[in-house]
């Protein structure tokens, strides 16, 4: 038997408690939801750049090879991208880890051929914010645009650091998912969507 | 407890509780300060002299995941206190005192 008071105080520990979690677990479900589905909101999320390099099939052993001759950082893990995605800047795009820990901070690169059939790769995002940032005041020279485009919130900021620091943050599972097929969750999407992934044991 | 009373049947009589004082404020903030700081002692004293002391493998997992445990237990039991007073200092001294042992063992242990 408990008594009255006791009951009446332990309500108001439920009422709170109850408004507290369910807050809490909100944010943990939104994040979570734009976690697994950060791809398809990121293709969904950028526009086509006409100025966009892309590669045939039969061309992608020639762009392979070419990359792994320029870019030896490329042989440990790269994803070839066989038909055009909004959200990728090339056909080719790695990751180039900053330190030797595993799981640690990277950079992405990305890759492809102009249309004299020579390679060209770069630096994704955060020196392409940099670019961009730069660009009213450096003379036109450079080849790089509009690489990653921010998905969320700021469609007009091409890349917002916050956002995708959190991203990164809260999907750094998403290969791990990807690699054990969980791509299933994103196939309905885009059903045209062929990616290959290459791992050398280097 | 069963008042009797001369002139009528006896009737049962509630037993007279001291009030109990909500103390929202002090009373959450002992549950959630020296909850805390209860269950980080306890578990570093599990760590300490529990099974396998220092070096048991893995052990670590656990004396992390105890803690948020602890602390819940006594987070969500600290507004039966009578008044925040009694929480703070009832907590207050069994977190010095966890605390303490702790202190104890390291010392006596050669960490210090």
């Amino acid at each position: 038997m408990i008594r009255g008071p006791i009951l009446r105080i332990y309500k108001t520990v439920h009422t709170w408690t109850g408004l507290i979690g369910g807050m809490a677990l909100f944010i943990c479900f939104y994040a979570g939801a734009l976690t697994m589905f950060k791809e398809p909101l990121d293709r969904w999320a950028t526009p086509v750049d006409p100025d966009r390099q892309w590669v045939s099939e039969e061309q992608m052993p020639q762009l392979i090879s070419a990359v792994l001759a320029s870019y030896p950082d490329a042989a440990r893990s790269f994803t070839v991208h066989i038909q055009p995605k909004e959200n990728m800047p090339a056909p080719i795009t790695w990751r180039k880890p900053l330190t030797e820990e595993r799981g640690g901070p990277s950079e992405a690169w990305w890759a492809t051929l102009n249309p004299a059939g020579e390679v060209k790769g770069a630096l994704e995002r955060f020196r392409q914010i940099l670019h961009e940032a730069l660009e009213g005041l450096a003379p036109h020279g450079f080849q790089l645009k509009n690489l990653h485009t921010s998905w969320l919130l700021f469609p007009r900021f091409k890349g917002s650091f916050i956002l995708d620091f959190l991203v990164d943050f809260l999907s750094v599972n998403r290969d791990f998912f990807r690699g054990i097929d969980t791509n299933s969750y994103l196939i309905p999407f885009y059903p045209e969507d062929r990616e290959c992934h290459v791992i050398t044991n280097h | 407890m069963i008042a009797t009373n001369t002139s009528a049947p006896s009737i049962p009589v509630k037993k007279k509780y001291p009030p109990i004082q909500p103390d929202w404020i002090s009373k959450t903030l002992a549950g959630c300060i020296l909850g805390f700081l209860l269950a980080l002692s306890l578990s570093g004293i599990f760590a300490w002299l529990g099974p396998g002391g220092l070096e048991a493998p893995n052990k670590s997992q656990f004396n992390m995941w105890i803690v948020p445990p602890i602390w819940l237990t006594v987070f969500s039991l600290v507004y039966f206190f009578r008044s925040g007073l009694r929480a703070w200092l009832w907590l207050g001294g069994a977190t010095l005192l966890a605390m303490a042992i702790l202190f104890l063992t390291r010392y006596l242990m050669g960490a210090l």
